[in-house]
């Protein structure tokens, strides 16, 4: 018995100390900080510069066919072209970070007035509107508040005019920072993926302020409070208040290298160019005006050039229809009846190195803003001067020079097929593209910024087209894919308001398209 | 029931007797514990002890009634020898059957208040699977097993509608990947179903339990036994396999020229080339000129029809076990050998498993018994196949892209010239999509290496007869490596994101490592109580530690710097790693008792407390019970004289747990959220391991990140943490009716069961505007209804003439949304919005638009379609099968035995994933017959040989909208009033209308997922006992011919379904439609024998 009681002792003790419980807080992730960690605001400000630029914005991505640039002639590869929208996608992760950001900002810098204060007022502006103005009304005031878990809508007016002051405060906060030896200094080298100084971001924020001023024209003179045309001569008239993008050194662009690869590479697009083509639409306003950008951005018409034109013949640059049905399209080009991207400039580098960076927000834009705000009589600048600026500055973005020329390549960049001299001063001669004035002008501006936005800037080539109408977007046709096959005005809003936001959503929707979340109602910043 | 009613009798004291001793074994000689011997004229009576030994008093002439559930009961005249052995033989007309419960308490099944189902081991290692749990397939009602296609292959097996089954091997849990079992050393699986019967083992068991009990020593009476069970089986010829069409050739749009460069790596071709008709065509074994860089056409023919069956090989498994057994009077010890060796059908795919168990124990005094136990498993693979959409896998290479223009044998000399560079770059059919599968088979290594350590130690003291206490500690612990070897020159274009053409490959390393202790004490209490002993009284008190603890490291270079090195530090930029672990801790307190009223009922109670580490102090600690009764209305209630038996039960149980999971995922993807294939590599399948461990999911928090040029950056929380969240609640019900008739022949048991899962523990979605996506709540409930019957019979029984013996399983049930949370009305779940009381295996997706008479509408020659938001998407069919079933067949005359098997899955849909891509890719047969087919070969003439553009041929039979503009709702046209149609007569390209026009369509590709597999059919001979028994050293030899998953019959059969075991589950809350590439597999042959020394 005595030996029984050892044994159960000794293996007792085994026993306990094989299981003994294991130290320390078992409740908390071992792999992450928690919530009350010190974070550096740099790291916030990492992810907000990284997520700035949408998935379905930069280069060769969907939003492209939308703009007309380019047709998907195969969907397996590049997609379809309809415009069978549904729920959008928002941005409103990036107010979250915001939130993070000056949260921590405020904590180690001891101050609410620092760089990261007056990012945060701009990423913000720039969020609320990009969701607005693919929706209308949205949350603003509310939202990202922790304490409400229905946030309440904005309409659309307030959500622009909160947005600009927004931008006004961040100007206000980033002003004195931007003075002196800092003015060319890096805001923050591992944080802002732009690599910007501070004097650049904050030209960024008034040259965003500026297009988004201009997005507001239909609504410039019923809306006394947002002071529209006012805000717009303030910046221009008041630059060193209000200092603006002088050349496209300024751009905001996202920038690609060995770990963020250019578009078509990361997307696996580049083995397919043959599986789109240029937009007629945008030859329209291109080829048709004797561009010599389509020799950089495009490549002709097989079909063309074995029939015996010249690289240089702009007439051998022949766009799809985005309105056709895909299936009648000429399939992986087999025909060569169409125009392709230029695969040389487009595809050949994974790091995009024979391309331009992706642009967020650029110059050239700013310039036909001014030209229109101008041509409107917003304020006292040249149109015509800020027009020719504006087409100077995109074709030296694209890398053209009177007299230059260019090698044009075949689809698979495997032939060069001639070489094509560049003679902007003959472009400018031509009749279409010599400044007008007056609504023509308007035309021409409008026209010309969307040649301008060819790959770059997102939606914005629709926003304007939305807007003003031009240039004309191909629509009636199958390949819009929508019920009538016109080109919406809107999406839908996304799925998580309609499920757990349901009143405020249903008033926003009986406030706005009479109860109905229509694609084709037409929202205040454009009725 | 005899047997109890025997005891009854009264207790009469007899005097002038003596102390007779004796040991009560089965026919094999195994000892028989719980035995009752009773003296016939006394009525004195013993029960055996746990090595079936008794000692009694009687005279020398008295005679003993010796009975035991199970066996058939004897009598046996006192002869005057002490120390007889009685010998009883099993009764297969018993009732009376012992299954063992939970903490492997071994329990009669009459008095079980809830279903639970038990298989010898034995049946399972005749016509044996590579993996033991993929034989229990169509052998318990409830339980659906997906056997998985791939070489360690996790089987999906599904419960009631639950995935994450426990496993629990001798009374313990342990942590497994079900392939480091060895089918031999199981004496039996009991099936434990849902909560009712495995809510003592807590939150674990909460989706129900395979309890799995392991041989022990022999009770032999030569003291030793050796077992020899060795079996071999040749795969061959495919189960299902889709098929390709080998008249057109590589190529879009019927054109097809390989570049005139040495390596033509620009085009990422499909099969929608030009006719095999002999035209000269520039191929990539067409002679080239290095100077000129011209290329000679030569002709194009369908060189390679049959590249795939010329590419696989016959696989074969072995398997081989050798068992020794022993025991004396004070100890028993058994020792297993086994190994495993698999060569798969795919060239130089193969696995080798060894397994080595001992276990032992020994009686220190009568009073004190300890025990041990250890199962050493271990897994080697050089190399192990990988199946996905990608150029890693071969359905993709050859079902999915798969050319006959080339013939595969042509690339058996890996690094032929020109294009061939030893060690640098393969010779392939091309280098734009697809790789050589050759060189993939010898180059492109995957290995695998695993490491499986359980076992316990436990120390049983017995106060008296009635009362035990029981230490026990135990542990599971494994260590797992992987990795993988990309050759230098391998293409993986547009798949992962560094790759470039001349690359010199990459190297990718997956560790893990598990180690979970249990330790529990446990009381174990029996005895009769009251003044006649009428009741009887069970229970089990104890309390138990869990601690658990894992880690994980994942690691890829990016690049290889010096090809054919692969290390991580051989990385041209630097190496991407992850870390990743946790640890965790459970105390738990349970009880269960038994109490039964004479014949007439008995009743069960459990009850748990749980105290995890996963959850905030405050609602980490929570109790749940369990509840059963069951009467066998046939021992008190006199029925016709067909109905033999009949009992029922009702059972109810709740079940506890909180933020664990039940598999675990490579570092890379427990640290990023992202899996390998689609955040990472852009190819191959994810590995998850079994787990068990804290999820982690309540907690805010930043994670580490990179999104730019490798810098730092941060992700927070997309789901808002709740401090107030409690432990997740599953309660379940359950009614049974188990009958038999004709003196035992025929019966059937019926269960009904219903359970309510949740509130959950549940990510419900938030307003976008909030900035989160998700928030942590006690919400979302579920309901499931269903039942299970299993009939069983023995229309043919004679001792010496034809026997046979039938079980048919039969299971259904459904699946609903029962509750949502708070006021909510829909719940958006995977892609749709469900509502109260729908069901949750109901798929919607992209459809045809119909007008009023059901024709599909077009528009520009392809499907028109609806809107693509939620609200238009359409119903597709539910995904979960109305029912399953099992009929086994056994059939025994003399030494003879043949059984076979069919189960299968019966009803719902599926996404035919190999049939979609094999379209899309112009190599399915069905994209080059009936009226594609027609299309096809028109389109082509109308090239005249390539000689000019390809003319659209193909009009799809439906119709047009010529005048109105559609309004839709759920995906239909609501005012087909207002519009007109007129048939559809635009042509479009074949290729067009598939690849841009069907395939965008998801009901194009929902197929039939009913399936019927003819499972196994053994034929087996054992030697005669006279033949036998004149050797001196055989107990017993047999020998049997076997097969398994000989005829698959299916809708289609270009996928095995049988891996599809779920489709909604309310594990992980997953909608699995499919969706997915397999490998094809085959048939498989071969004999087993068996030697008991």
């Amino acid at each position: 018995m005595k030996i029984n009681l050892i044994l159960i002792g000794l293996l007792a003790t085994v026993v306990v100390g094989l299981s003994s419980c294991q130290k320390g807080d078992l409740f908390a992730n071992p792999n992450v900080a928690a919530e009350s960690n010190t974070i550096p605001a740099s790291l916030i400000l990492n992810h907000l510069t990284s997520n700035l630029m949408k998935e379905e914005e930069p280069v060769i991505s969907q939003v492209y066919k939308w703009n007309q640039n380019i047709v998907s002639n195969y969907s397996y590869y590049f997609g379809v072209n309809a415009y069978n929208w549904s729920n959008t996608s928002d941005t409103y992760d990036n107010i979250k970070y915001c939130n993070l950001m000056e949260a921590q900002a405020k904590k180690q810098l001891n101050n609410t007035t620092n760089v990261y204060f007056a990012l945060s007022k701009f990423f913000k502006a720039y969020s609320f509107v990009w969701m607005s103005q693919r929706l209308g009304d949205i949350p603003m005031s509310q939202a990202g508040n922790a304490s409400i878990s229905t946030p309440k809508y904005d309409n659309q007016h307030d959500v622009y005019k909160q947005s600009l002051a927004l931008l006004d405060t961040a100007n206000m906060i980033i002003a004195p920072l931007a003075t002196g030896a800092n003015a060319s200094k890096v805001v923050d080298a591992t944080g802002d993926i732009f690599g910007l100084t501070f004097a650049q971001w904050q030209k960024v924020i008034n040259t965003y302020k500026l297009r988004v001023l201009i997005s507001l024209s239909k609504r410039a003179t019923d809306n006394a409070d947002l002071n529209i045309p006012a805000q717009f001569a303030a910046i221009i008239n008041n630059p060193s208040q209000y200092p603006i993008m002088t050349s496209t050194k300024d751009n905001l662009v996202y920038k690609y290298n060995t770990i963020n690869l250019y578009p078509p590479n990361r997307a696996g697009y580049s083995p397919y160019n043959m599986c789109e083509n240029i937009s007629q639409t945008f030859f329209n306003v291109t080829a048709n005006y004797n561009d010599p950008r389509v020799y950089a951005l495009t490549t002709p018409s097989a079909a063309q050039i074995t029939g015996g034109k010249s690289v240089s013949d702009f007439t051998a640059y022949v766009g799809e229809d985005n309105s056709k049905s895909i299936a009648l399209m000429s399939s992986y080009s087999t025909d060569g009846k169409y125009a392709n991207l230029n695969y040389t400039r487009y595809m050949s580098s994974a790091t995009g190195a024979n391309a331009e960076p992706y642009v967020l927000i650029g110059y050239p834009e700013l310039c036909f803003n001014i030209a229109e705000a101008a041509n409107l009589g917003w304020v006292t600048a040249s149109d015509a001067t800020w027009y020719l600026n504006g087409i100077k500055a995109s074709m030296s973005w694209y890398g053209l020079t009177q007299g230059g020329t260019v090698a044009v390549s075949n689809f698979d960049g495997s032939k060069v097929l001639g070489n094509a001299t560049v003679d902007i001063n003959s472009f400018l001669a031509n009749p279409n593209v010599a400044y007008q004035g007056g609504a023509a002008g308007l035309t021409q501006i409008l026209t010309q910024k969307y040649v301008a936005f060819f790959m770059n800037s997102g939606y914005e080539s629709y926003y304007n087209w939305r807007r003003t109408g031009v240039p004309t977007f191909v629509q009636g046709g199958a390949g819009i894919g929508t019920p009538s096959n016109t080109i919406p005005l809107r999406w839908l809003y996304p799925q998580g308001e309609i499920s757990y936001n349901t009143a405020n959503y249903n008033a926003a929707l009986t406030n706005q398209y009479g109860g109905k979340d229509d694609l084709n109602a037409k929202m205040w910043l454009i009725k | 029931m005899l047997v109890i009613v025997l005891l009854l009798g009264n207790l009469n004291a007899f005097a002038q007797t003596q102390k007779i001793s004796g040991k009560v074994t089965t026919k094999t000689g195994l000892g028989i514990s719980g035995a009752i011997v009773r003296v016939r004229e006394t009525n004195y009576r013993t029960t055996t002890d746990d090595a079936g030994s008794f000692i009694i008093q009687a005279d020398n002439k008295s005679t003993l009634v010796v009975s035991s559930l199970g066996f058939i009961t004897i009598e046996r005249k006192i002869t005057g020898a002490d120390n007889i052995t009685i010998a009883l033989a099993d009764d297969p007309t018993s009732l009376t059957e012992v299954v063992v419960t939970a903490y492997g308490v071994k329990r009669e099944v009459k008095k079980i208040g809830y279903s639970v189902q038990e298989i010898k081991g034995a049946e399972l290692t005749i016509a044996r699977d590579a993996n033991p749990i993929n034989s229990l397939v169509g052998k318990i009602s409830g339980l659906s097993v997906g056997a998985n296609p791939e070489m360690l292959g996790r089987p999906e097996l599904v419960l009631r509608g639950s995935k994450d089954l426990l496993f629990v091997i001798d009374g313990v849990p342990v942590n497994t990947d079900t392939w480091n079992i060895s089918p031999d050393d199981i004496e039996s699986y009991t099936v434990l179903k849902g909560a009712n019967a495995s809510a003592l083992y807590g939150f674990r068991g909460s989706n129900g339990a395979i309890v799995i009990t392991t041989k022990r020593g022999t009770k032999e009476k030569k003291g030793w036994a050796v077992d020899v069970n060795s079996s071999t089986m040749l795969e061959n010829g495919f189960l299902a396999v889709p098929q390709s069409q080998t008249e057109y050739g590589r190529g879009k749009q019927m054109i097809y020229s390989y570049g005139d460069v040495l390596y033509d790596n620009k085009q990422r071709l499909a099969e929608w080339g030009p006719r095999f008709e002999g035209q000269n065509i520039k191929q990539y074994d067409s002679p080239w000129d290095p100077i000129s860089g011209v290329r000679t056409a030569t002709p194009w023919t369908a060189r390679g029809k049959n590249n795939f069956e010329n590419f696989m090989q016959t696989g074969i498994i072995n398997t081989n076990n050798v068992a020794l057994s022993a025991s004396n009077d004070r100890s028993d010890i058994r020792m297993s050998f086994s190994n495993m060796d698999q060569k798969g059908m795919a060239p130089n795919t193969k696995l080798n498993s060894y397994t080595m168990a001992l276990n032992a124990s020994y009686n220190i005094s009568e009073k004190l018994k300890v025990e041990a136990s250890l199962n050493y498993n271990k897994q080697y693979s050089p190399n192990i196949p990988d199946v996905n959409y990608g150029p890693n896998s071969y359905v993709y290479m050859f079902k999915v892209y798969g050319s006959a223009d080339y013939n595969i044998n042509d690339l058996k000399d890996l690094y032929k010239g020109p294009q061939g560079v030893q060690g640098l770059i393969p010779y392939a059919q091309e280098y734009g999509r697809e790789n050589s599968a050759w060189f993939m088979a010898e180059k492109w290594l995957r290995s695998h290496d695993k490491t499986d350590v359980n076992g316990y130690a436990k120390a049983t003291y017995k106060f008296n007869s009635h009362a035990s206490l029981a230490l026990r500690t135990q542990i599971s612990t494994w260590n797992q490596v992987r990795t993988e070897d990309v050759p230098a020159g391998i293409n993986l274009n547009t798949y992962t994101p560094w790759y470039y053409f001349g690359w010199y490959g990459d190297y990718r390393e997956d560790r893990r490592n598990l180690f979970e202790n249990n330790t529990d004490l446990v009381f174990n209490y029996d005895n009769k109580l009251g003044k006649n002993k009428d009741w009887s009284l069970t229970a089990l008190a104890g309390v138990s530690e869990r601690s658990f603890n894992y880690n994980s490291f994942y690691g890829t270079t990016k690049a290889l710097a010096i090809p054919g090195l692969y290390a991580l530090s051989n990385s041209q930029t630097p190496a991407l790693t992850y870390t990743w672990g946790s640890k965790m801790q459970v105390y738990s307190g349970f009880y269960s008792l038994d109490l039964g009223y004479k014949n007439y009922f008995s009743i069960a109670h459990t009850g748990r407390v749980d105290n995890l580490s996963t959850l905030p102090t405050g609602n980490n600690t929570f109790y749940y019970p369990s509840g059963s009764i069951s009467s066998v209305l046939s021992d008190y209630i006199h029925f016709p004289s067909f109905i033999s038996f009949a009992k029922v039960r009702v059972s109810a149980a709740e079940v506890k747990g909180a933020l664990t999971q039940s598999t675990v995922a490579s570092a890379f993807t427990q640290i990023t959220g992202q899996s390998t294939n689609g955040g990472l590599l852009g190819y191959g399948t994810d590995l998850m391991s079994s787990y068990d461990g804290p999820s982690y999911a309540n907690q805010n928090s930043y994670t580490i990140a990179s999104y730019y040029n490798n810098q730092p950056s941060v992700n927070y929380s997309t789901t808002i943490a709740n401090p107030l969240l409690k432990p997740f609640k599953r309660t379940s019900q359950e009614a049974g009716l188990d009958m038999k008739f004709l003196k035992n022949r025929l019966g059937f048991d019926f269960t009904y069961f219903q359970s309510l899962n949740g509130p959950q523990i549940f990510a419900l979605g938030v307003p976008n505007s909030t900035t989160f996506s998700a928030q942590n709540v006690n919400g979302i409930t579920t309901q499931k209804k269903g039942f299970e019957f299993s009939l069983s019979g023995s229309p043919l029984r004679s001792a010496k003439g034809l026997n046979w013996d039938v079980l048919f399983n039969y299971s259904s049930y459904k699946e609903t949304l029962y509750d949502i949370y708070g006021g909510q009305t829909t719940l958006n779940m995977n892609g749709h919005n469900y509502v109260k009381g729908d069901r949750l295996d109901a798929f919607y997706g992209s459809a045809f638009v119909r007008d009023g008479s059901n024709n599909i509408v077009y528009a520009g020659g392809v499907p028109l379609f609806a809107p693509s938001d939620i609200n238009n998407k359409k119903f597709l069919g539910n995904m979960n099968p109305d029912y399953i079933f099992g009929i086994n067949n056994k059939f025994g005359y003399k030494n003879f035995t043949l059984s076979f098997q069919f189960d299968g899955r019966i009803g719902g849909k599926i996404w035919d994933e190999v049939y979609k891509d094999g379209m899309n890719g112009g190599t399915s047969i069905e994209s080059a017959s009936g009226a594609f087919g027609a299309a096809r070969l028109a389109e082509w003439k109308s090239t005249n040989q390539n000689a000019t553009g390809n003319v659209a041929q193909y009009v799809a039979p439906g119709v047009v909208i010529t005048g109105g503009t559609p309004i839709y709702s759920g995906g239909n046209i609501t005012n087909l009033k207002d519009l007109t149609f007129a048939a559809n007569t635009t042509p479009a390209k074949i290729q067009d209308f598939i690849s841009s026009g069907i395939c965008n369509v998801q009901e194009y590709w929902m197929v039939d997922r009913s399936f019927v597999k003819l499972r196994e059919v053994t034929l087996g001979y054992s030697l005669p006992q006279s033949i036998i028994s004149k050797s001196k050293y055989f107990k017993a030899v047999s020998f049997a011919l076997v097969g398994r998953n000989l005829l698959y019959f299916a809708a289609r059969k270009d996928i095995d379904l049988d891996q599809f075991a779920s489709g909604y589950n309310d594990s992980d809350r997953s909608l699995n439609n499919g969706g997915l590439l397999q490998s094809v597999n085959g048939r498989r042959f071969g004999f087993n024998i068996k030697l008991s020394f």
